[in-house]
């Protein structure tokens, strides 16, 4: 640089770069402002001509919001063009003016040359030269001196619009700042955000979504065609598939059927390795722990709680979609595999959820796809040609979904969820009966069903959501006895070899269904004592199911007719694994002694009352309850025993486990009802034990029927028996037969007990039995109450047997 | 609840408005550019420097939350589209069916 460049310099702004930064920011004014959003956002939007209603106002807003926004950007945006413009302007019209006072400078120092220069031309006196130079250079001195001090003055001023137009450049940039919301990157996002809610999730949707797309670009290959090798790449993402957005781009991004394939290629990796100890499948595991994590949560309905609502609705727009998808694929073969059973979506989705951690499975979670998802997968098993295959241990597996069964692993992720877990087994399958009925039914003899996860899972899950007395739990408790019911009766109608080939089936529902049954024992009574005797239910109306109905008490279930009634008594007898005496007996026990607590208050009262009608309802009900119970659980036990060995000594351990099993489960009062329980009971068991044993030879016809008889007759004594102690217990005579006047006047051994009434007839000795005939004879209770009972029990007995005749 | 809807309409606004978010990408892409010539155009002017690299990081982190925004906006308009017309189709088949 010269020292005229140095004294005159330019300023320092480079004008083509003002220029341009001006340039761009015109450009994104404008563009900004020609966007499709802030030209029709902003105008109260044309679609008003085409759509509306709340979603349509929920548009608007938001395009309201983005037009006003970008219309504010592009506002704010112009003063700055402007100013940066004129910056660009006084950089270049000072560097046009200092170039002048520069052309002026060189022309001053040319001048102050040439006036010395010109000043002793044809001078040849040396003095007058010399003066005359020396005069001539102090001339040209001052005259360089001032034009100096003028260009130096003139080059300031051409520099002052320069700065104030810089300053005012500044200041319009900060006014455009201090238009935005925020003094960052990070705030302006924020404040923006804050003004549009709904962009909120979407914008960290895009995130998670540039995320997911960094994932699938870093594996090298589409997705269609990821499996173990991708298995240390999904785990990667941690803790982070946590997030719903990730999930969700996680899932958009493996697509259903994807997902299925790629669930079953991690799985059979995960096997092999085990199976083979080749390598490591710890990145297997924890890819498809990420999965499952990224399944439940891209489910979970309450995840974004919180988020505006428009983010909210999207969310739950895409979920409702993708749920449907895997309703949708869930029951094809991945890959079109042909294995038996197939793997399919399904069973991916199952293995998923086994693996999901239950911290993330809260209330409600899983509550969208077990109502979109359930149903199908529930259906998919029932038209499945085979169930899915158990197995013992890992060992035992020779294919992925070896021993996923998808029911049971959507009945466990719920288990923590009873309003879900109620809501999917009240919804109907393609029959037209709820997933309770079916699993308790159908289910059970479908293969070999009975033994599955799958019903262990549902026994659970009954006790989870069916044992309470509102109108759901009963519902849900309806449908699983008709459901246990129809197939038991199905199963009696099929014969004695379907009884053994199911009987282990059955049995890991009867005590469920018996406890079940228990909390509704007015329905032994209603179905035994219905006139209707339907053969099939009714169609349901609405969310109404018939098999629930609002008592007196409450609701209470209702079992369809004494066919039914009588098989499900039947399965009961069976019931072999319950413990008695601790409140979970066996199912017999269990509903006889929710029987007996039903009925005998109204027994006691209704013997000791001098109201015949009333004694007689009363007798009626005992006794043909007592009778369809002790008829139902032999005529059961027969039908099994027959088919489960031909080896008397089978058949003998077979009905002593089951006899040996009917004990009262808890305390009984011990008064009259206690009484009737244990009689009854007594009865039941003996009726049990002498039709169970029937031939111990051969199944014979004849000598079956004579054994069963001979039972009949020993059971006829024994209630006899009853009746007389029922008698007894309730003091049901005239004050002029009362047995203390008798013995006043009749002296002898007393048959009566310390509370003034006889003693029951086993614990009386021959001389006091003796004395009791003598005074009873004179009783009419005592021949009238036993007499009903008898006949009575008979009555109940006989609805079994044309019940069953009737299949 | 009474709803008016014209499913092609909100496809094709939905269309329109599907080029608004890229176009918005690119002016955040510009504008961040801005600050990269903030020393050359301010020279040795350090406040207006500062302004000017502040104006582009700013103006585009406001940009791309715009462009989402607009994003958003265009899927859920020619989503809600494609829904309504598929209600539709649903319905007139089922009208077809009433009246068959």
């Amino acid at each position: 640089m010269t020292g005229r460049d140095a004294l005159l310099p330019w300023p320092d702004g480079d004008p083509a770069s003002s220029d341009r930064i001006a340039g761009q920011l015109a450009l994104v004014a404008a563009r900004v402002d020609d966007t499709a959003v802030t030209r029709e956002g902003g105008r109260g939007w044309g679609l008003a001509r085409s759509w509306s209603g709340p979603a349509f106002e929920a548009a608007r807003a938001e395009a309201a919001v983005v037009a006003s926004r970008s219309a504010d950007f592009g506002a704010a945006l112009r003063p700055v063009v402007t100013a940066l413009q004129a910056y660009a302007a006084a950089l270049t019209e000072a560097r046009r003016r200092i170039d002048a006072l520069r052309e002026e400078w060189d022309r001053g120092a040319r001048h102050r040359e040439q006036a010395t220069h010109e000043a002793t031309v044809g001078m040849a006196d040396p003095t007058l030269l010399g003066m005359t130079l020396a005069a001539a250079q102090r001339t040209a001195d001052r005259e360089w001196d001032r034009l100096q001090a003028e260009l130096r003055g003139r080059h300031t001023a051409a520099l002052r619009p320069v700065t104030a137009a810089g300053e005012r450049a500044t200041a319009c940039v900060w006014g455009f700042l201090r238009s935005l919301p925020g003094g960052s990157a990070a705030e302006v996002r924020a404040g923006l955000l804050a003004h549009l809610p709904l962009t909120d999730g979407a914008l960290r949707l895009a995130d998670a979504r540039a995320e997911v797309a960094r994932l699938i670009a870093e594996s090298g290959r589409p997705v269609e065609q990821w499996g173990p090798a991708e298995a240390a790449l999904i785990a990667s993402l941690g803790g982070r598939v946590q997030d719903p957005l990730i999930a969700q781009a996680l899932m958009e991004a493996i697509r259903p059927e994807c997902l299925g394939r790629l669930v079953e290629r991690l799985l059979t990796q995960a096997y092999a390795t085990t199976l083979h100890r080749e390598e490591s499948s710890e990145h297997v595991e924890s890819a498809l722990a990420a999965l499952a994590a990224a399944l439940v949560r891209a489910a979970d309905g309450q995840s974004m709680a919180g988020a505006d609502s428009a983010t909210l609705a999207r969310l739950t727009s895409w979920r409702v979609r993708w749920l449907g998808e895997l309703a949708t694929t869930g029951p094809l073969p991945v890959d079109g595999q042909r294995t038996d059973p197939p793997f399919t979506g399904f069973v991916a989705q199952a293995a998923l959820l086994d693996r999901a951690d239950p911290a993330l499975v809260g209330k409600g979670t899983l509550a969208a796809y077990a109502r979109i998802v359930g149903p199908a997968l529930v259906e998919a098993d029932r038209q499945a040609a085979a169930l899915p295959r158990v197995v013992q241990d890992c060992w035992d597996r020779r294919l992925a979904g070896d021993g996923i069964d998808p029911v049971a692993s959507l009945l466990r992720a719920l288990q923590g969820d009873v309003d879900t877990l109620s809501d999917l087994l009240l919804r109907d399958l393609g029959d037209g009966y709820p997933i309770a009925r079916y699993l308790a039914g159908e289910r059970l003899v479908h293969g070999g069903g009975g033994r599955s996860p799958a019903i262990g899972a549902f026994a659970d899950a009954l006790r989870r959501t069916a044992m309470g007395v509102d109108e759901r739990s009963v519902a849900i408790a309806g449908a699983a006895i008709d459901g246990f019911a129809a197939t038991a009766e199905l199963v009696g109608k099929l014969g004695p070899d379907w009884a053994v080939l199911v009987d282990h089936d059955l049995q890991v529902l009867r005590p469920i269904v018996g406890a079940l049954m228990t909390q509704h024992p007015d329905a032994v009574w209603d179905a035994l004592n219905d006139p209707l005797d339907a053969v099939d239910w009714p169609e349901k109306s609405g969310s109404s199911h018939p098999w629930a109905a609002l008592g007196p008490n409450g609701w209470t279930v209702r079992v369809l007719n004494r066919s039914r009634l009588a098989a499900l008594i039947g399965e009961f007898a069976k019931d072999r694994e319950g413990a008695s005496g601790d409140g979970t007996g066996p199912a017999l026990a269990t509903l006889l002694g929710a029987l007996i607590d039903l009925e005998s208050d109204e027994v006691s009262a209704a013997l000791a009352s001098a109201d015949p009608e009333r004694r007689q309802a009363a007798l009626v009900r005992l006794g043909q309850v007592s009778g369809f119970l002790a008829e139902s659980a032999g005529a059961a036990l027969i039908v099994l025993a027959t088919g489960a060995d031909k080896s008397a000594q089978a058949r003998r351990d077979l009905v002593d486990a089951v006899t040996s099993s009917l004990q009262l489960p808890g305390l009984l009062k011990r008064n009259l009802p206690g009484l009737v329980a244990s009689t009854l009971l007594s009865a039941v068991r003996s009726a049990i034990q002498q039709l169970g044993y029937g031939d111990t030879s051969v199944d014979h016809a004849q000598r079956a029927q004579r054994n069963a008889a001979a039972a009949r007759s020993e059971l006829d004594d024994t209630l006899r028996k009853l009746g007389f102690d029922l008698v007894s217990a309730s003091g049901s005579w005239d004050p002029d037969d009362d047995p203390l006047r008798w013995l006043s006047s009749h002296p002898g051994v007393s048959f009566c007990g310390p509370d003034g009434r006889p003693l029951p007839l086993d614990q009386q000795s021959s001389a006091q039995h003796a004395r009791f005939r003598a005074w009873a004879s004179g009783v009419p209770a005592y021949t009238t109450v036993p007499s009903t009972l008898v006949a009575q029990v008979e009555e109940g007995s006989r609805a079994v047997r044309s019940a069953i005749a009737g299949r | 609840m009474l709803l008016h809807v014209e499913p092609d309409e909100l496809i094709a606004a939905g269309h329109r408005l599907s080029e608004d978010g890229p176009a918005l990408r690119a002016l955040a892409t510009l504008m961040s550019g801005c600050g990269g010539l903030a020393r050359a155009a301010a020279g040795n002017d350090p406040a207006l420097e500062g302004a000017l690299r502040a104006l582009g990081e700013r103006g585009a982190a406001a940009l791309a939350v715009l462009a989402s925004a607009a994003e958003t906006l265009a899927a859920g308009l020619a989503d809600s589209g494609r829904r309504y017309g598929d209600v539709e189709d649903r319905l007139a088949v089922m009208g077809r069916r009433i009246i068959g």
